[in-house]
């Protein structure tokens, strides 16, 4: 039965994790803690290795289909990753929950601009503030839709804000507990003007990263079950080669607002875990 | 203007390209590791333990451990493997700015396990 339950529980992360560019941790560490009452090290320590694999397998995938920006995600990766270091340092001296209630409302007001705006750049590409124009990359980048049969051009604009976001995104992502997909998706998309696909294949591919740094360290510290996290692991394989395949037949706009509907569930879960402690 | 070579549809376009190699290697290491846990996992199943104690078994205690260790160790090696690949394939290309940024992101995954580690 913990078998079955711990396959399914991977299953879903998967395939919702793949297709909206987010870990999943936030589905499987709830099951593990609650439903089967592990204890919290060893839940967050499972959740990393199934999220490592999700993205390892949907990155992959996205990869090979020319939705992963392979180095806007190492550029990003390059400010995210001491964002995390500079968020536990945070952890000590910062509260949380007052950080969280900022975070909600402004998750809030993305999740309103990603149901409700279109999706950005896509086919108009832009000169100001490209990547081409700060010298990073030397062309105009395009995908190829396969929901709309056609190549989709866009230019990746605002790096300085993307950087410093991803900064921020780190930060959050340590202080709060929270994936960076949630974050790193609306900056990439709603900021960066990069089209939705590409954001939540370029934000898989850097979640593969980040997240195997605290995996290893799990790993390193005995909190890793071998036993546990198998049927889990294959559950995510599973539901991310699910996921991965049937992203490419949604239409982009479907996505954004599945993305939106997301981040508003996470901002309402903030706004109540914060009242729970208050 | 767009190159001439990003109109051509993604399979038409060089397997060893950054995006071919490094699915390549996503592709093969997911794999890899994937058999490893699956087969440690079946091995583990037949070798009957009491239902108690199914899912807390340390590694040291089953005679699957090894297959189980390997798999779990290649699955979250591979992000780190990926980064190493694309250091290399751009210092190939002379591309010094991102084989740069590969370069310090490998040094601030190092000093994050360190830290954390310790």
């Amino acid at each position: 039965m913990s078998i079955l339950l711990l396959a399914a529980t991977g299953l879903f992360a998967g395939f919702f994790g793949s297709m909206l560019g987010i870990g999943g941790g936030f589905l499987i560490v709830p099951v593990l803690t609650l439903a089967m009452r592990l204890p919290i090290q060893i839940a967050i320590a499972s959740s990393l290795v199934a999220i490592v694999a999700n993205a390892c397998l949907a990155a992959s995938r996205y990869t090979r289909s020319q939705l992963t920006n392979v180095k806007l995600g190492l550029l990003l990766c390059s400010t995210t990753v001491p964002g995390a270091m500079v968020g536990g340092l945070l952890a000590k001296v910062v509260a949380p929950e007052v950080l969280a209630v900022f975070f909600g409302i402004l998750l809030v007001y993305v999740a309103w601009t990603m149901v409700m705006g279109q999706d950005p750049n896509s086919g108009r590409p832009n000169e100001e503030n490209s990547l081409a124009t700060v010298g990073y990359m030397s062309d105009t980048n395009s995908y190829y839709d396969k929901a709309a049969s056609k190549f989709v051009l866009y230019r990746i604009r605002h790096i300085p804000y993307g950087l410093g976001g991803s900064f921020f995104a780190g930060v959050l992502s340590t202080l709060l507990g929270i994936g960076g997909g949630v974050i790193q998706v609306p900056i990439m998309n709603v900021v960066m003007t990069v089209p939705i696909k590409i954001a939540i294949g370029t934000s898989t591919f850097m979640i593969a990263i980040t997240t195997a740094a605290g995996a290893l360290v799990y790993y390193h510290n005995d909190y890793v079950y071998p036993v546990l996290v198998a049927p889990l692991v294959l559950g995510t394989l599973l539901g991310a080669f699910t996921g991965t395949v049937l992203i490419e037949r949604i239409r982009p706009a479907a996505l954004r607002r599945a993305f939106g509907v997301l981040l508003f569930i996470t901002a309402v879960a903030m706004f109540l875990k914060v009242a729970s402690l208050l | 203007m767009m190159k001439k070579e990003s109109m051509q549809p993604p399979t038409a376009q060089s397997k060893w390209n950054i995006n071919g190699l490094l699915s390549a290697c996503l592709t093969s290491c997911v794999l890899i590791s994937s058999i490893l846990i699956f087969c440690g996992f079946i091995l583990f199943l037949i070798t009957g333990l009491d239902n108690s104690q199914l899912l807390f078994v340390r590694l040291d205690q089953i005679p699957a451990a090894i297959v189980l260790n390997l798999g779990i160790i290649a699955l979250i090696s591979t992000p780190v493997i990926q980064v190493i690949v694309a250091l290399v394939r751009f210092s190939l290309d002379k591309d010094m700015t991102f084989a740069g940024i590969s370069l310090i992101l490998i040094i601030l995954l190092g000093i994050c396990y360190i830290m954390t580690a310790n």
